[in-house]
This record gives structure tokens, C-alpha cells and sequence, in this order.
């Protein structure tokens, strides 16, 4: 049993491919093995991503993408800009703010990534904030981005965990919002430090403008949650809804859309769907190899032994899980491991809900440490810094997203508030 | 000419975006006609996973021609490039046998599987041919770039 793992890790390490890596080693066991027959493997992978729920996930990437390139993102960052540019670290606290509003449209940290950091990273630039400080801001405050419903690692979670995945966004919002507090409280102490320069203070006139303008786009969020809240439509529909609604604002609308850019952006949303799903399908032979050797009742069998506590339970998982965030893709860590702990969650009496959410939050800081995460490498990308810059200058972010994520494990009321009043559980 | 060229090389992208386009015309459209009009299309939510699958395995052939999967390339980056080029080396020849079986199994799958889906009324194959076909796909791009592997072997060799 344990070659099967050899065998997958030493394939991630040389660097192939995730999905390949795994369905490799589940190939190689099932012949090597009890010989079993492959199409049921090949079977299996279609199983895998053949579920309505899942469908969400080309719609949120869609909607994220669309965003970008029809002008909902500029608009947006302006707004926060009026907000919360004249604080001391002005433009660093626009991009903690106009991220935690793009979280409400947009359900990829990356795409969130991508999407600032275009816009910020230069202007930041220009004002003279470090380019290693600017990458790990954007960085750190894009991981808000799936935490703040609409979310693809929910919806990617729940139908693993077999979780609702409506209560489960309503669960992300205060958590998220929280990332952001905590994210704030760190920008002011190194701005005032460091003397980082604040915007002038927007008047009321323009405020006014500028959250008109910002009306349209925060006219998302209601559709995606009011029609999963009221009952009339499925997270997948209202993610649907999502995506004709930035296309939309984009094209009809705010015209900045053509239709050059459309194509690119269904080709780049194809693609992004594709290296994401594809994960999801090669887990499903992984994971029914891993059930065939007993992994999940082994390692049920073993924390048993340990008579753990809830509260021992969650530090154990959520140390774990920040190690290995360090050094593996968050979806690749979540379609492995959240099938073989299931059991463990359910029996320690812990809700999949809140469990969801601390896993998220806990794997949405794995995209922005070294040496392998996902925002850290779009934002170093997008900004032309080294790993070693960014890694110098998000480490006080790092902290600050570490204390939300112990607040959000351990006063479970953060999270269940809202889902409990608006979806309570059937 | 030109165009029949680049329809080819951009073959796989351009169908998983039309796919990707059908599938959110039929979820959301379903919408539309259930509250507007009050007359849901039954067969839309099927269709809409099916394309799904389509997406996703001809997405997959693509990243795979685009170099876009994800994989952790942290500690090859460490390597030095000689043994750098032999390790990507291996890892194409992993997908050759991986995406060899895939396509042999996958057909196997397709004539298994003619039973009729529930609500399209279409046989199962007709979803399920997307995975040999794909894997066929990304069988021939791992062939090019371990074409190219061995020419830039050769060329390093004879330097």
C-alpha cells in the first residue's frame, strides 16, 4: 500500500502533472494489484466529474474572468479607493477592500489575483510602496477571494463532503471579512512604520459617483445568494445567473467588452475549468484505491487510539494541513485528503459546514507560502519579484491570516451564524 | 488553407469553448424558462453535464499542448538543467503509458456502455468517447515534446 504513495509523490516531485501523477499510481496499483480491470478506472473519472454541483465551477471561473476584461474590476477597485484610500497605507488597504469586494463576485483567488494585481500592482508601484510589500498584499488579500461567497473550493468541498453547498457559502462571508480585518490591522502598523503615503480623502460627491458607478457589479452577489437563500435557484444555476450577469454589465452595458475578448476569455475559461477538473476526475480512482487498501479506516482506527478532543482534533488538522499547503495544490490536497478524514470529522461530532470553512481558510494560506502556492505565483508573475521578495514581506500577512484562522476554528459561531439564520439545516 | 490550419492546431480549445458555451446557455437558459416561462427543458440538466465532461477532457488535451496542467515544479526548478531535461524526459514518458491505457481502456469502456442516458435518450458512448479520443490527443502532443526532448538531447550531445 504505501508504494502506491511512493509512487504518486515521487511522480509530483519530478513534476508531473497532479491528475496524471494520481491516476498513475491508482493505475499501477489496480493492475499490480487485485488486477483489476482499467475502464473501471477510466469509468470512475467520468463518475468523478459527472455531478450537477460541480458544474459551478466553469460558471464562477466565467464570471471571474469576465470581470477582468469587461471593466467590473476597475470600477470596483475605484470605489474602494474612495473608501478606504486616505488611511494611512492608502493604496494597500484598497487592495485588502476592493478584494474582499471582488471575493463577493468572483469564486477564484487566482482569478482575484490576476485580476487586482493587474490594476494595483503598477499604481502601487508609482506611489512608492516596495514591490515585494505590493506583491504580498495583493497576494495575501486575494486569498479572501473563495473564502466570500460565491467560492469554487465550497462547491468543490460540499460535493466531496457531501456538505450543503448553499449553507456553506452563507458560512464564508463573516470568516472573510475577518481575513480582511485582520489583513488591515497589519497594513496600518507596518504603514505607519514603514511612513507609506495615504490618498487624499475622496469628497462626498465623489464617493457618491463612484459607488453609483460600483452599483451595477454589487448587484452580483444579491443574485448569486438571494437565489440560492429564497430556494429559486441551485448554487450551480445562480452561479450560471452570475456569469450572464457580468457578461452583461460587459458587454451591453459598459461596453468594454468585444467580442475578441470574449472569445479569450471562454478559450482561457475552458482551460482554467479543465486543469482544475481534471484534478477532481483522476481523484476519484485515488481515492476508491485508497478505500480498497483500508487508508481511511486505517487512519480512523489510529486517531481513535488517540482519544482526541474537538478542540486537540482541529490543531492537529489544521498544523498538518498549513504544512502541507507549503508544498502541494490546495484542490489536488482537498479531493485526497477530505474523502479519507471524512469519517474522522463526522465521528468527533465536528459539522462538515464548519469544518469546510476552516479547511478553506487553512488552504487558502497555503496558496501564498513558498515554496508552491498558486497566488504567490500569479502575483510574483504580474509584479516581476522573486519568490525570495514576496516571501520576505508576507510573512506579517501570513500571521495575520493565521490568527483569523484560529478564530474561525475555535468560535465556530463566525462561521455558522449566518447559514444557521438564513439556511438553517433541514 | 490558413484557416483550416489554425482550426486544426487550436482544435481542442475551440471545441471545450463551445461546449463551454452550450452548457451555460442550456443551465441558464433553464432558468429562464422555468420562471419566465414556466416550461423547464427536462434534458437541459443532463445536457449541461455531459458538456460539462466534454470541457473538461478536451480542456485537458489542451493544457496538456499549452503546458498549463497544474504540477509542482518547485524542486525541478532546483535541479540542475542536464538533469532537468532528463526528468521532464521521464515524466512525458509517464504520460505516454498513462494516456496509452486511457485511450485502449476508454474504448473498451465505450462498447460496454450502450445503454441509453435517461433523459436525452442518447447511448452512453456518445459521452464517454470524449476520454480515448482526448487521451489519443495528449498521447500525440507527449509524442512532439519527446520528439523534442530527444533533438535537444542530441543537440546538447553534440555541443
Amino acid at each position: 500500500m504505501l508504494w502506491l504513495f511512493g509512487v504518486m509523490l515521487g511522480l509530483f516531485a519530478i513534476g508531473t502533472p497532479i491528475a496524471w501523477s494520481m491516476l498513475f499510481a491508482s493505475g499501477a496499483y489496480m493492475v499490480l494489484g487485485p488486477g483489476i480491470p482499467l475502464h473501471g478506472m477510466v469509468q470512475r473519472m467520468i463518475g468523478g466529474i459527472d455531478t450537477f454541483p460541480l458544474l459551478a465551477i466553469p460558471f464562477f471561473i466565467l464570471a471571474g474572468n469576465l470581470m477582468n476584461t469587461g471593466g467590473i474590476t476597475d470600477r470596483l477597485l475605484t470605489f474602494a479607493r474612495t473608501l478606504v484610500g486616505h488611511i494611512t497605507g492608502g493604496l494597500a488597504h484598497v487592495a485588502v477592500v476592493g478584494n474582499m469586494i471582488m471575493a463577493g463576485m468572483s469564486g477564484s483567488g487566482v482569478a482575484d489575483a490576476a485580476g487586482t494585481g493587474s490594476v494595483l500592482l503598477p499604481a502601487m508601484e508609482r506611489a512608492g510602496y516596495g514591490r515585494g510589500f505590493t506583491a504580498a498584499i495583493v497576494g495575501a488579500a486575494s486569498t479572501i477571494g473563495p473564502i466570500i461567497p460565491p467560492s469554487l473550493p465550497f462547491v468543490i468541498y460540499g460535493s466531496i463532503a457531501n456538505a450543503s453547498i448553499g449553507r456553506l457559502l452563507l458560512a464564508g462571508a463573516i470568516p472573510g471579512v475577518l481575513m480582511g480585518i485582520m489583513l488591515m490591522i497589519f497594513v496600518y502598523i507596518i504603514a505607519r512604520r514603514r511612513g507609506y503615503p495615504s490618498e487624499r480623502r475622496a469628497a462626498w460627491p465623489e464617493l457618491g459617483r463612484a459607488t453609483l458607478r460600483a452599483l451595477p457589479p454589487l448587484g452580483m452577489p444579491v443574485i448569486i445568494l438571494g437565489g440560492i437563500i429564497g430556494g429559486i435557484m441551485t448554487p450551480t444555476e445562480a452561479a450560471s445567473a452570475g456569469a450572464a450577469y457580468a457578461f452583461i454589465l460587459g458587454f451591453f452595458v459598459y461596453k468594454e467588452l468585444s467580442l475578441r475578448d470574449l472569445g479569450k476569455v471562454i478559450r482561457d475559461s475552458a482551460l482554467s475549468t479543465a486543469a482544475i477538473a481534471i484534478i477532481i476526475s483522476a481523484a476519484q480512482p485515488f481515492g476508491w484505491v485508497l478505500t480498497l487498501v483500508q487508508a481511511p479506516q486505517t487512519l480512523f482506527a489510529f486517531f481513535q487510539t488517540l482519544q482526541l478532543s474537538q478542540w486537540q482534533l482541529y490543531a492537529i488538522l489544521n498544523v498538518l494541513f498549513l504544512i502541507v499547503g507549503c508544498f502541494m495544490e490546495g484542490i489536488a490536497v482537498l479531493v485526497m485528503a477530505i474523502p479519507v478524514i471524512m469519517p474522522l470529522i463526522l465521528q468527533a461530532g465536528i459539522d462538515p459546514v464548519h469544518f469546510g470553512v476552516v479547511y478553506t481558510v487553512n488552504s487558502m494560506i497555503g496558496t501564498i507560502t513558498p515554496p508552491v502556492g498558486m497566488i504567490m505565483y500569479v502575483v510574483c508573475a504580474l509584479g516581476k519579484v522573486s519568490i525570495q521578495e514576496f516571501t520576505r514581506e508576507v510573512w506579517p500577512f501570513l500571521i495575520a491570516l493565521t490568527l483569523a484562522l484560529a478564530l474561525v476554528t475555535y468560535i465556530p459561531w463566525l462561521a455558522m451564524w449566518l447559514p444557521d439564520l438564513l439556511l438553517p439545516a433541514r | 488553407m490558413r484557416a483550416l490550419w489554425s482550426f486544426i492546431a487550436y482544435f481542442e480549445e475551440i471545441a471545450a469553448g463551445t461546449f463551454l458555451v452550450l452548457m451555460s446557455l442550456a443551465t441558464f437558459g433553464n432558468v429562464i424558462l422555468r420562471y419566465a416561462f414556466n416550461s423547464p427543458i427536462q434534458w437541459a440538466e443532463e445536457f449541461s453535464r455531459y458538456a460539462f465532461i466534454w470541457v473538461v477532457f478536451l480542456g485537458a488535451a489542451a493544457c496538456s499542448k499549452r503546458k498549463s496542467h497544474i504540477a509542482i515544479d518547485a524542486l525541478t526548478l532546483l535541479a540542475p538543467p542536464r538533469f532537468r531535461q532528463f526528468l521532464a524526459t521521464v515524466v512525458h514518458g509517464v504520460v505516454l503509458v498513462l494516456t496509452g491505457a486511457v485511450a485502449y481502456f476508454g474504448w473498451v469502456l465505450c462498447r460496454l456502455a450502450t445503454q441509453a442516458t435517461s433523459t436525452l435518450n442518447i447511448p452512453q458512448y456518445v459521452v464517454y468517447l470524449v476520454v480515448p479520443f482526448s487521451a489519443v490527443l495528449i498521447f500525440v502532443h507527449t509524442m512532439i515534446d519527446l520528439y523534442g526532448d530527444l533533438k535537444a538531447r542530441a543537440a546538447g550531445r553534440a555541443a
